[in-house]
């Protein structure tokens, strides 16, 4: 039996060799496969990338559009990102919502299952961010909340990846307020800059503007960057814009930075509110002279004020350089140092909690030493010029730590993570407490003497009618013949909200001209924005207004167009196919119409405005994104039986309506708010069209309008 | 052990046939729909995705009538498992390759393997022959192997695997050498095992065996040898070593055995450290070394020192992280067929068709595939079993068959899985592969020629 036992030994070691290859089977896809699947080589290369692209941006145009369009995703071969392609393709990411419900990022998926991301609101593009070819988050929220918005994050998920079932990503509620939003962008206008508005009670973002910016919805457009910067020759109004001037910026702060010297000041007491401060003899110039601060045979001028004594407050409210430059000359450098970094200047790595999006902390000199040493720089330093440098962002944190009595709320965006199924995941997941930066008594006199500022110092331009309003000018000189960077910081509240605002324009002219006047226009809005319920939308629809005069191009009767019906007390309904049923409410349009294509694709490829050709064709290509002429309602957004293909209807609640016809892709919904701008879908030529185009008409109850006569000149 | 109450007319075998027939035709049927929803160039033809499965299922059935007109009633799982796993091979190749691919597979491996089988069933007592062909086979296969390392085909990574000659389709000699040592080994046992045995000198609780009775197999052995490494075929070495080890193992009680083993290893380990000291590692060896350890690395390859401009990740690691990718990718359930994209896996047809069935078809069939290869191996031990102890050469013979399949597919799906370095041997019945798939086959065929050899002498 000797054989036997053998032929049983080699038995038990065949079925020992196999389980052992079975184990190492399973180990891949379950033990490795965390860090090897291609979602997760996806997303590590995304991260990877996303900092390059920054580098790049400015420099090299088209490595950034390789990288965003997935082309050359970093050394990984064809075939690796072939795969995460195919994972890619099979994930719908999460939506991503305002306060308000109203969506702002969406996937749209076209008839053959692919998904294209769809940016409605492009003034967000530097918070929300944006996806690579691969719909793998670059930027923003779209790289931080990557995982989420692709659902790998869900046990559920992973198991619909094992089966290879499609993913459905989780949503994200942001604290932004869509409305205000525009109003900032509107407020930038032409001008580089940014806004931030925080609600002062939570640290929630409630708008942050950033200009210039971009279509996020086109970056993947070779080319397209670089045309935007190209537009103006390098002009810094339109150069850098994938940079988000609200948190990655820096900027010389000027004498916004006098309210961290000023809290410092107070905190450790070097000074109290009456101290007094004498300034020596008035130098003459040409506007009345001005007084100087002399430090280590280094001069620091002073033309703020008439006055040679003012204590404190007024020395902050009317912005002494003198005085601050005192302050700063005698304040024990390791004081300065501390108190800067507890507002993040120069603040060692890990300090503060993580923010939701890429945030450059500010700089309070390149090398901290020589603040010890250097007189000189510590004084101008303490005034906002010397080396430091700071964003809106890191300044906003300073009031919002004064309006909450010393504690710091962190700033946050996201305010619910929903599954798709609309359950709240988690609530808040940035917020975070800093606590005890300054004693609340110094953070009570700050808050008064920012208060002055605005009553009887530099910054009287920014009050606003019934209420309360604080903040403090800047005026960051540049050198050489560049106009200074205009600054305003500042609070507004009311008994039962405030706000928190921080605005910078590059190279503007002076803070308490020129950036006052737009912080008391955004203060004013984001109280009135913050007291409303959440989720009502801004803007009713009011009645008709007289109908304007319509034009003998077309009639109703010969409309080629879904049936739609208006209904003179309220907006238009539409009836038919493709009727949009629900809630109309929403933005009402201005009566001025924008163009619905980009500068490029401005002229006329098909029909005219002619008898039976009630619109204009535009040469827009296949994919061209096309915007909303002006805010309005979503009446229409479907196939339509009648030769225009897909086609999407604005009801602007004003007596105007806007169709736009022959989209490859519909980029909205029905009932959706759309604002002037946003875009709706993308251009091709489905429907009964010869070629790629946008066929673009203006209605009103009775007929057609010349866009012609309607639409800026192009 | 055999029952004779068992089943009479093959029942078990003809529908296990007919279920394995239906699982080959829905996975042709799958592939050639699974294609065309991928929108792949030049899909196969749905005509292809029936015939295949019935060529497939016909020549199978006739081996099943050939055994039941011969009144063979026993060992009815053997040939519907091997119908199985080649059948599953099958779909993959054409997955992969299409028509030209599964033609290849059936004129060159299967239906040569399966008349050979036919033979062996019909005139059972050729296993006899078998025997006497030990010498005569052993000197063709060292002689082959040796002209396919002089004159053989370069393959891409500069091995010569395959010989040509005439008209011939190529021939990979070293299956050859394989299934001669075997035979070789059997026969030698047999003819010499008690002998050895019992002039061993006791040492202590060894026994050590006469030098001289080992001359003629290590001989074989080591000329296998010198012609593989001139081949670069070191998958082969490996196997022809288990063998070797494996069939001693099983012919002599481990009182022999011991020395025996330990003195090989000994030999083996210093020409290994003559080898090391005195002559560089191969480069494909080393290269293979390298991936195995870390397929990610990106550590400059090198020969002679310099470097060659390709790192382990981009060069020999390639094919393991695009193997292993495709594991991740298929996961429990596969893509499924026509589905996933196996065809980013190099040489996922041959050496690497395991991962692209894994990738295609998941851990739910990869695991079960395992399973029936034990069953298999298990089947042809148990068969070593029950053979009188008076047939020797016929049980030393399956053990080896079972040593040889066991080993082949552990090296190369052990490879797969990065669980030890690639070395290019095919995996048994599933591979591409020709003169393989013969031999595989016909070892299965001698299996079930003995099954009925021994109903023929027991009746």
């Amino acid at each position: 039996m000797r054989l036997e036992n053998r032929l049983w030994n080699l038995g038990n070691l065949f079925v020992i060799g196999l389980v052992l290859l079975s184990a190492r089977m399973v180990y891949w896809p379950l033990v490795r496969g965390v860090e090897l699947d291609p979602s997760a080589v996806a997303l590590g290369t995304a991260r990877r990338y996303s900092d390059s692209i920054k580098e790049e941006a400015a420099t090299n145009q088209q490595a950034v559009d390789e990288i965003i369009g997935g082309s050359a995703i970093g050394d990984l071969p064809q075939p690796v990102v072939q795969r995460i392609k195919d994972l890619m393709d099979a994930i719908t990411r999460g939506s991503v919502f305002d306060r308000n419900g109203r969506a702002l990022v969406y996937d749209i998926e076209g008839e053959s299952g692919d998904r294209t991301r769809f940016y409605a609101e492009p003034s967000l593009a530097h918070v929300i961010g944006y996806v690579s070819g691969l719909r793998s988050g670059v930027s923003g929220l779209e790289l931080t909340y990557n995982e989420t918005l692709l659902g790998l994050d869900r046990l559920d998920s992973k198991l619909n990846q094992l089966i290879h079932q499609e993913i459905q990503g989780g949503d994200l509620v942001l604290t932004i307020d869509t409305f205000l939003q525009r109003q900032a962008e509107e407020a930038l206008g032409s001008k580089a800059g940014a806004i931030v508005v925080l609600d002062a009670a939570s640290g929630a973002v409630l708008a942050m503007a950033s200009a210039p910016g971009f279509d996020p919805n086109r970056v993947l457009e070779p080319g397209y960057i670089q045309g935007l910067e190209d537009d103006c020759g390098g002009a810094p109004e339109c150069s850098g814009v994938f940079l988000n001037r609200a948190t990655q910026a820096l900027y010389t702060p000027g004498s916004t930075f006098k309210t961290v010297v000023l809290l410092a000041a107070l905190d450790s007491g070097q000074v109290t509110p009456g101290t007094i401060f004498e300034f020596g003899p008035l130098i003459p110039g040409p506007q009345g002279g001005y007084y100087i601060y002399e430090v280590d045979g280094g001069v620091i001028p002073d033309p703020n004020h008439a006055e040679d004594r003012l204590d404190l407050e007024m020395s902050y409210a009317k912005s002494a350089n003198a005085a601050f430059a005192r302050i700063g000359d005698e304040m024990a450098s390791e004081v300065l140092i501390d108190y800067a970094a507890r507002f993040w200047f120069s603040a060692p790595a890990g300090s503060f909690p993580p923010f939701e999006i890429e945030v450059t902390p500010p700089l309070l000199a390149n090398d901290l030493n020589e603040i010890s040493r250097n007189n000189l720089l510590r004084a101008s330093t303490a005034i906002g010029q010397g080396e430091i440098l700071a964003n809106p962002f890191a300044l906003a944190m300073v009031v919002l730590a004064i309006v909450n009595e010393g504690d710091l709320p962190v700033p946050y965006f996201v305010e619910e993570i929903r599954s798709p199924d609309g359950d709240v995941i988690q609530s808040q997941p940035g917020r975070d407490i800093v606590q005890n930066l300054i004693s609340p008594e110094t953070a009570a006199i700050a808050k008064e003497m920012m208060e002055t500022v605005v009553e009887r110092g530099s910054g009287v331009n920014a009050a606003v009618s019934g209420m309360t309003v604080g903040g403090k000018t800047g005026t960051a000189q540049l050198g050489g013949d560049q106009l200074p960077h205009a600054w305003f910081i500042g609070f507004a509240e009311t008994a039962d909200r405030s706000v928190v605002i921080s605005v910078v324009l590059e190279n503007a002219g002076e803070g308490h001209e020129i950036a006052a006047p737009v912080f008391s226009r955004i203060a004013d809005v984001a109280i009135n924005q913050l007291g409303r319920p959440v989720g009502e939308v801004t803007g009713q629809l009011g009645s008709p207004q007289d109908p304007p005069e319509e034009n003998q191009a077309g009639t109703a009767t010969d409309l080629p167009v879904p049936d739609i019906l208006r209904d003179p007390g309220k907006i238009d309904i539409v009836d038919g196919p493709g009727t949009c049923l629900g809630n109309y409410e929403g933005f009402p349009g201005s009566g001025e119409f924008s163009w619905p294509v980009a500068p490029e694709h401005r002229s006329l490829v098909g029909g005219d405005f002619i008898p039976g050709h009630p619109g204009i064709d535009l040469g827009a290509p296949t994919g061209a994104p096309v915007y909303a002429a002006d805010s309005g309602v979503v009446v229409f957004a479907n196939w339509s039986g009648v030769g225009y293909g897909n086609t999407v209807v604005l009801d602007h609640g004003n007596g105007y309506r806007t169709l736009y016809a022959h989209l490859s892709q519909i980029g909205t919904y029905c009932g959706a708010q759309v604002e002037a701008g946003a875009t709706i879908g993308l251009a091709d030529n489905t429907g009964n069209s010869s070629g790629p185009h946008l066929h673009f008409e203006i209605r009103v109850p009775n007929g057609f309008l010349n866009p012609w006569d309607h639409l800026p000149t192009p | 052990m055999i029952c004779r109450q068992d089943i009479s007319d093959r029942r078990i075998e003809a529908r296990l046939l007919a279920l394995t027939s239906l699982i080959v035709l829905s996975g042709f049927l799958l592939v050639a729909a699974g294609l065309r929803v991928r929108l792949v160039q030049n899909p196969p033809a749905w005509t292809s995705a029936f015939l295949f499965p019935i060529v497939f299922s016909v020549v199978f059935f006739s081996i099943h009538l050939l055994l039941r007109m011969r009144r063979v009633t026993h060992e009815q799982v053997l040939l519907p498992l091997t119908a199985l796993v080649c059948g599953i091979g099958l779909i993959t190749v054409y997955r992969l390759l299409g028509s030209a691919g599964v033609w290849q597979q059936l004129g060159r491996g299967l239906l040569p393997g399966l008349l050979v089988v036919a033979a062996l069933i019909l005139r059972p007592n050729s296993v006899e022959k078998i025997r006497r062909l030990a010498i005569p086979l052993s000197v063709v296969g060292l002689a082959l192997s040796f002209a396919t390392a002089f004159f053989g085909i370069v393959d891409e990574t500069g091995a010569r695997l395959a010989l040509k000659i005439g008209p011939l389709p190529p021939m990979q000699t070293s299956e050859v050498l394989k299934i001669a040592l075997i035979i070789f080994l059997a026969w030698f046992i047999e003819r010499e095992g008690r002998e050895v045995a019992g002039r061993a000198r006791p040492a202590g609780w060894l026994r050590l065996p006469a030098v001289r009775y080992f001359i003629p197999a290590g001989l074989f052995v080591s000329m296998g040898t010198i012609a593989l490494v001139q081949m670069a075929d070191f998958g082969a070495v490996i196997i022809l070593g288990v063998i070797f080890f494996g069939m001693i193992y099983a012919g002599f009680e481990t009182r022999i055995f011991t020395p025996i083993a330990l003195t090989g290893l000994v030999l083996a380990l210093l020409v290994g450290v003559v080898l090391f000291l005195t002559w560089e590692l191969p480069t494909v060896i080393r290269f293979r070394f390298l991936a195995f350890l870390d397929p990610w690395s990106e550590m400059m390859l090198t020969i002679g020192g310099e470097p060659i401009g390709v790192t382990v990740s981009q060069g020999p690691g390639y094919q393991i992280q695009q193997g292993i990718y495709g594991i991740i990718a298929g996961g429990l359930t596969g893509t499924g067929l026509g589905l996933g994209t196996p065809e980013y896996i190099p040489l996922a047809h041959s050496d690497f068709i395991f991962a692209a069935i894994l990738e295609e078809m998941g851990f739910v069939i990869g695991v079960p595939i395992l399973i029936v290869f034990v069953a298999i191996l298990l089947r042809l031990l148990r068969l070593a079993a029950v053979l009188p102890e008076e047939q020797a050469f016929e049980r030393l013979l399956l053990t080896g068959i079972a040593i040889h399949l066991f080993t082949q597919l552990l090296i190369m799906v052990g490879g797969t899985l990065n669980l030890i370095p690639v070395t290019g041997v095919t995996i048994p019945f599933l591979s591409l592969g020709g003169m393989a798939l013969l031999i595989n086959i016909s070892e299965i065929g001698i299996a079930i020629a003995l099954v009925r050899r021994l109903e023929m002498t027991s009746a």
